[in-house]
């Protein structure tokens, strides 16, 4: 009987990071020794044979070889079993899945990064593919914001970020230390210099994409340079189990990234 | 000359068909009940109902089952789960239907495999009153022309390889020409459309008051596919077990949540959502309807909600709409 894609490759959890009190990054070797490639800003379906498995975006570069990396939230059952995992423990890696960033377009362009939250990791794939390919874009600017200090996601990561990018961070709540921007992320709009003609690609709570749209599409950016990645539950990452249907959309397949004229008119975009 | 079977010669027939696979096929549910009837797997114990007006569960069923293991898994290491070979007696113009439209979505724009695997090790015997479909897949087809007799048309080798055997009789008897019109309704080019731009219509709130929000539709739905996975272990031992798949629906509260947040909190967007997948998200993505009118969600549905009055009213607001 055959294999199908139902079938997760075999892998193993190779290192083990807390990013803050509720995730964690973890490093993934496939061990079937075949290559893994993908497209920043696809997912995976990341499995605990016992448990069962969640969709989750890759956060390393295609350019790393030999493993990928993931952040997971403990959130539900099988999320906090994953999080509960230790290096050498056995997972299943399905995929990858969906349409990832937009690669060709974005070459010598600048590009912009808006993230909220855990929005962050699969934009880090990004983040770190143009760390790796500086000559992918024109610039890159990452605007990232979350609700407290202890929460921001790669912290140790920022000083090598602002090396090759322009870095701007806003945490909602903050200790006496911090001595950095406080509010929601749109008020780092006003700092930071979006060129006209940029490429912005968002990626956070829904609730921050209107925002976002009302600010820049179709004034800044054309509203096909505007781009969201969606969150849904999925279950079978091919347009089969109807879980991840946005109007007349599949997340799974046509998106998780879809331009924001694709979206404008869909009633169920931003839910 | 026709081929023919008389009613009296199924069950034989069926008895030796059996030998070499399993048999699925129309039966008695509970006697105590003429007209509960479900596709189950048969054998010559079981009475044959070879007239209903329409089984509880679809015949897609064992194609895609209420639950079935995708894979089993002992450790890290996971194992596809093994598919026999299978005939399915006695299905509808309607059913037939469902069973070609279903593997046509199973197939595009990817394939799910575990499906393809089943329907590839199915035969389909057809069993109606009307004369052979022409643009439906099966292997055996019988037409009831008399009360208790039925010609029989094959399409495929093994279908002939059947027809030639011992149970079929040549007959001198013309068989009429019975064909079945489609529906006007369902068959309406400005549905698909209507559906799509009914989103704020108010027949969704409405039924939203009605409707119980049970899944009862998707349940018996032929071409309701949606589904979930579970894993489910040995007790006591989290690493032996199977990740299976369930029928969902995506009537139910739930359907669209994460841990973190329900995308389609309100039942009336997730009764408009069925309506929109059937009737304007699958002519899009597969150029048919996601319905085959065989009336199941009318006969079960707790509300008694009817789909054809729901269409009929969106369909011909439609059409009084001022044009632009």
């Amino acid at each position: 009987m055959k294999q199908h894609s139902y079938i997760p490759r075999p892998a193993k959890i190779i290192e083990r990071k807390s990013l803050s009190p509720d995730v964690v990054s973890l490093r993934i070797k496939f061990t079937d020794r075949k290559p893994f490639n993908f497209i920043p800003g696809q997912f995976v379906m990341l499995s605990v044979f016992g448990f069962g498995e969640v969709p989750v975006g890759v956060a390393t570069s295609p350019k790393e070889k030999g493993y990928i990396e993931v952040a997971v939230r403990a959130a539900g059952l099988v999320t906090r079993k994953i999080c509960a995992l230790e290096v050498g423990d056995n997972v299943g890696v399905g995929g990858p899945f969906g349409n990832g960033f937009p690669m060709a377009k974005i070459k010598n362009r600048d590009v912009v990064i808006i993230t909220g939250g855990i929005g962050l990791p699969p934009l880090r794939s990004l983040i770190r593919h143009i760390e790796r390919c500086p000559e992918c874009v024109k610039s890159l600017t990452i605007i990232h914001g979350d609700r407290t200090e202890e929460r921001l996601l790669y912290r140790d990561e920022y000083p090598e970020w602002e090396k090759f990018a322009k870095f701007h961070l806003t945490v909602e709540d903050c200790g006496a230390k911090w001595q950095g921007c406080v509010g929601n992320i749109t008020k780092l709009f006003d700092r930071a210099e979006i060129k006209r003609g940029s490429v912005i690609i968002a990626c956070g709570p829904s609730i921050m994409y209107p925002a976002i749209a009302t600010r820049y599409a179709g004034k800044t950016v054309a509203e096909t340079d505007l781009y969201f990645l969606l969150e849904r539950r999925m279950k079978c990452g091919i347009g089969k189990c109807q879980h991840c249907t946005c109007g007349e959309l599949y997340v799974c397949l046509d998106g998780p990234l879809f331009s924001y004229g694709q979206l404008k008119y869909n009633p169920e975009a931003f839910k | 000359m026709a081929k023919v079977i008389y009613d009296s010669g199924i069950e034989d027939f069926l008895a030796e068909v059996s030998a070499e696979m399993l048999v699925y096929a129309p039966v008695f549910v509970n006697k105590n009940y003429p007209d509960q009837i479900n596709f189950k797997l048969w054998n010559s114990e079981l009475s044959l109902a070879l007239k209903y007006p329409v089984t509880i569960t679809p015949p897609t069923e064992i194609l895609l089952p209420s639950e079935e293991p995708l894979f089993s898994f002992e450790g890290d290491q996971a194992t596809p789960a093994k598919v026999e070979p299978s005939v399915i007696f006695g299905l509808s113009w309607e059913d037939l239907g469902s069973i070609q439209k279903l593997t046509k979505i199973m197939g595009k724009p990817i394939q799910d495999e575990p499906y393809q695997a089943r329907r590839s090790q199915a035969f389909i015997i057809g069993l109606d009153k009307f004369s052979p479909p022409t643009g439906l897949d099966f292997d055996l087809y019988f037409q009831e022309f008399e009360t208790g007799a039925f010609a029989v048309t094959a399409k495929t080798k093994q279908g002939k390889k059947w027809l030639s055997g011992k149970h079929f009789k040549n007959h001198p008897v013309k068989i009429p020409q019975v064909t079945k019109k489609p529906d006007p309704l369902l068959s309406d080019p400005l549905l698909p459309r209507a559906i799509k731009e009914s989103a704020t219509h108010p027949v969704w709130d409405e039924l939203a008051e009605t409707c119980f929000g049970c899944g009862i539709c998707s349940y018996v739905c032929p071409l309701c596919y949606c589904f979930e996975t579970e894993d489910k272990t040995k007790f006591g031992d989290s690493n032996c077990g199977e990740r299976c798949r369930s029928w969902d629906s995506c009537m139910l509260k739930n359907f669209a949540a994460t841990s973190g947040h329900n995308f389609r909190p309100e039942l009336r967007d997730r009764i408009y959502n069925w309506y929109n997948h059937k009737f304007y998200r699958l002519p899009k993505e597969q150029g048919f309807s996601g319905c085959v009118d065989c009336n199941r969600c009318v006969v079960y549905c707790p509300a008694k909600i009817n789909f054809r009055r729901v269409l009929s009213r969106v369909l011909a607001d439609y059409k009084k709409r001022p044009k632009k």
